[in-house]
C-alpha cells in the first residue's frame, strides 16, 4: 500500500498510509491534482504534531467508513447528537485539543470528524444556563446589564 | 476553507465563534432554548446566534407541542419584539422558515391569530419585509375548518402562502405541510397550490368508514376559494349515523358479519380494502402534489378487533399504487401503521431514496416486496407490528408458518433495518446480505444478528 508523508506546522514528518490520508478531501484533492504518490513531504501549516497524530488516529480508525449519503435526513427538524462509542472516547481531551481537532477537521476538509467535533460541543451546551455555559468554557460576560437586559427582552420567546 | 493560525493562541470556544460557519453548524444540533443561551453569554456569539435563532422560526416549544397557551405566548413574545424594535430591528429580517403549531390557524386556543402574529405576517408578506424560503403547516380539524366560525386571518394567511408560493415555486419555497386525511382537511389542502407542496403528512383515522366519510369532491379551477363552497360537500354526507350496514360496496358478500375472537367480544371484517372513497380521495390529491420531495403516511386511530379477508385489488386502490409510484421528485416515502389491507404492498417512485414501511403486513405483502427493485433506495426500513390475535384473524393472508423468502431484487441498499420481520419471514436477511454488498457495517452487523439468534 503507499504511503506519502505529511508535514505538522512544528516541523515533525509522520508517514500515513495515502488511503488514510485521503479520508481528508484537502489531501485528497491535493494528490489528484498532482497525479502520482509525492516523495516530499506534504506540508500541513495549520496543525501541529499532537493535533495531527490525534487527527490520523481518527481517520485510521474511520479508514473504512462509507461515504455518507448524500442527502443524509435533510428533511429532519433537528439533528440527533447521537455519538458512536469509539468516537465519544476518542473525544475525550482537554478543551484546547477538543478545538483543535474540530479547526483541523474543518482546514482539513474531514466532514465526519468535523461533525463528531461539533456535536461533542453542543452536548456540552445543552441545557445549560448562560452562567454554566460561561464556567464551562471559560468565557467572560462582556455585556452590561442593560444590554442584558434589552437582549432577553426582544427573545424572551425562546427562553425556557 | 478558514485556516485560522492559532500558532500561539489557544483554542477555545471563543476561536470557534470568529468562524461563523462552525458556529453554525454546532448550532444546528440545539434547541432555541440552548441557542438562547449561548447568545447570552458574551458579544462574539451573539451575532451568529441571534441571525440563527430567528432563521427558522418555530412558534411553538417541541415539548409543549399540543399546548396552544405556550404558543400563544410565543407568537404574542415575538410580536412585542416586533412591535418594540420595528421589522427592521428585530430579527423578523432574518425569518426564513415560519413552522405552524396545529391549530394556529384557528381563533380558538391557538396562538398564531389570536396574538395578531398572522395579521402582522400577512402585512409583512405584503410589502415584502419578510423573505421567505418555507413555510411548515399543521391541519387538525383547525377550528379555521368551522365553516360557521371561519377566523379570516387564517383564511387570508393560506391565501398569501398561497399567492407566495405560487410566485416562488417549488424549488425556491417548501411548503410542508401535515393533516389529517379528513374531508374538511383535505379541503383546506386544496386552497393551497397542491402543485408546490414539498413535504406531506397525511394522518389516516381509520374508524371514519365509508359512507359516513364526508366524500370531497376537489375542486376544478385553480382559484377554488372553500368558504363559498360550504354548502357543497355537506350534501355527501350520509346523515343516518349507520356505520358499517349501509353500503356503497361493490362486493356484497363483505357484510359485517359476527365473528368472535377468544375474548368473546364480537369481530367484524375489515372493509378498508373496500373503502374506495378513501383511496380516490388520497389518489385525486396526490396526482396533483407533484413537487413531494417527502411524504408520509401513518395511521392516528383504526380498529384493532377486526378480521382481515383476502386482499381484492380493486380499481381504485390500484389506481392509488399508481398514483404513489408516479411522483417524481419523491426521495423519502414512509407508510406507518395500516394502509388499507395488510397485503396491500406501495412500490416507491424510482427517484425514492428513503423508504420506511411500518405495520401488520402479510406473507403476500413480503413475497411482493421481495419482487421489487427498490432502484435508486439507499435506506429501507422495515417494521412489523404483529399482534397474534390479529393474524389469527386473518384468513389465508397469514399462513400459519413463515413465508420463506429465498431471493431479493433490490441491490443497491447502503442502509437496512429490519424489526420484528423474523417472527414472519424467513431467508429475508440472508437474501438482503447476500444482494447489497454495499451495506453499511452497521446494517450488516443488525442482519447478521438476527440471522445469528435464528439459529
Amino acid at each position: 500500500m503507499s504511503q506519502i508523508i505529511l508535514l505538522s506546522s512544528d516541523n515533525v514528518e509522520m508517514k500515513v498510509d495515502k488511503e488514510v490520508a485521503e479520508r481528508s478531501i484537502l489531501i485528497k484533492n491535493m494528490l489528484e491534482d498532482v497525479g502520482e504518490t509525492p516523495d516530499q513531504a506534504i506540508p500541513i501549516p495549520n496543525v501541529n504534531e499532537g493535533v495531527l497524530r490525534k487527527v490520523i488516529e481518527w481517520c485510521e480508525h474511520h479508514r473504512n467508513d462509507p461515504p455518507p449519503p448524500a442527502d443524509e435526513d435533510s428533511d429532519s427538524r433537528k439533528k440527533s447528537t447521537d455519538i458512536e462509542e469509539w468516537d465519544q472516547k476518542f473525544m475525550q481531551v482537554d478543551q484546547e485539543m477538543l478545538f483543535e481537532i474540530i479547526l483541523a477537521a474543518n482546514y482539513l476538509d474531514i466532514k465526519p470528524l468535523l461533525d463528531v467535533g461539533c456535536k461533542t460541543v453542543a452536548n456540552m451546551i445543552k441545557g445549560k444556563s448562560p452562567e454554566e455555559i460561561r464556567k464551562t468554557f471559560n468565557i467572560q460576560n462582556d455585556f452590561t446589564p442593560e444590554e442584558e437586559d434589552q437582549i432577553r427582552r426582544e427573545n424572551e420567546w425562546a427562553e425556557e | 476553507m478558514h485556516m485560522a493560525n492559532h500558532n500561539n493562541i489557544t483554542a477555545s470556544l471563543k476561536t470557534i465563534g470568529t468562524i461563523p460557519e462552525l458556529l453554525y453548524e454546532i448550532l444546528s444540533y440545539l434547541t432555541p432554548q440552548d441557542t438562547f443561551s449561548l447568545l447570552l453569554t458574551c458579544k462574539s456569539f451573539y451575532p451568529v446566534c441571534y441571525k440563527h435563532l430567528w432563521t427558522d422560526l418555530r412558534l411553538y416549544r417541541v415539548h409543549a407541542s399540543e399546548d396552544g397557551e405556550r404558543c400563544k405566548l410565543v407568537c404574542g413574545m415575538i410580536l412585542k419584539a416586533i412591535k418594540n424594535r420595528g421589522v427592521g430591528g428585530s430579527g423578523l429580517k432574518y425569518t426564513r422558515v415560519l413552522r405552524l403549531h396545529r391549530g394556529s390557524l384557528g381563533g380558538g386556543g391557538g396562538g398564531f391569530v389570536r396574538s395578531g402574529l398572522c395579521a402582522e405576517v400577512i402585512r409583512l408578506l405584503d410589502d415584502g419585509g419578510l423573505e421567505l424560503e418555507g413555510v411548515e403547516l399543521s391541519y387538525f380539524n383547525d377550528r379555521i375548518d368551522n365553516p360557521n366560525r371561519p377566523t379570516q386571518d387564517g383564511v387570508t394567511f393560506l391565501k398569501k402562502i398561497r399567492e407566495y408560493s405560487l410566485k416562488k415555486g417549488p424549488e425556491d419555497f417548501s411548503l410542508a405541510v401535515t393533516t389529517v386525511h379528513n374531508a374538511h382537511a383535505v379541503m383546506h389542502l386544496y386552497t393551497l397550490p397542491l402543485q408546490n407542496i414539498t413535504t406531506l403528512y397525511l394522518e389516516m383515522d381509520w374508524t371514519i368508514t365509508a359512507p359516513r366519510r364526508p366524500y370531497f369532491d376537489p375542486p376544478r379551477t385553480e382559484n377554488f376559494r372553500f368558504f363559498e363552497n360550504q354548502g357543497s360537500y355537506g350534501a355527501y354526507e350520509d346523515g343516518d349515523g349507520d356505520d358499517d350496514g349501509g353500503n356503497a360496496n361493490p362486493i356484497n358478500d363483505y357484510d359485517s358479519g359476527s365473528w368472535s375472537d377468544a375474548n368473546g367480544g364480537p369481530i367484524s371484517n375489515d372493509q378498508s380494502q373496500l373503502d374506495t372513497q378513501t383511496a380516490e380521495s388520497l389518489a385525486n390529491l396526490l396526482n396533483r402534489t407533484s413537487s413531494l420531495k417527502v411524504l408520509s403516511i401513518s395511521t392516528v386511530k383504526e380498529f384493532y378487533r377486526r378480521r382481515y379477508r383476502s386482499l381484492h385489488l380493486i380499481y381504485h386502490l390500484i389506481t392509488l399504487k399508481d398514483t404513489i409510484k408516479s411522483l417524481q421528485r419523491l426521495q423519502s416515502l414512509e407508510i406507518r401503521g395500516k394502509f388499507f389491507h395488510p397485503s396491500f404492498f406501495i412500490t416507491p417512485p424510482e427517484s425514492c431514496k428513503k423508504v420506511v414501511y411500518e405495520g401488520l403486513f402479510s406473507h403476500e405483502w413480503f413475497r411482493r416486496f421481495a419482487r421489487c427493485g427498490f432502484e435508486n433506495v439507499l435506506y429501507l426500513r422495515v417494521r412489523c407490528r404483529h399482534n397474534r390475535q390479529q393474524t389469527r384473524r386473518c384468513e389465508k393472508e397469514f399462513a400459519p408458518n413463515k413465508v420463506l423468502i429465498e431471493d431479493v431484487r433490490v441491490c443497491g441498499l447502503k442502509r437496512c433495518e429490519l424489526k420484528g420481520v423474523e417472527r414472519i419471514t424467513e431467508g429475508l436477511e440472508e437474501a438482503l446480505l447476500r444482494r447489497n454488498t454495499g451495506l453499511e457495517d452497521y446494517s450488516r452487523r443488525r442482519l447478521e444478528s438476527i440471522i445469528a439468534k435464528r439459529l
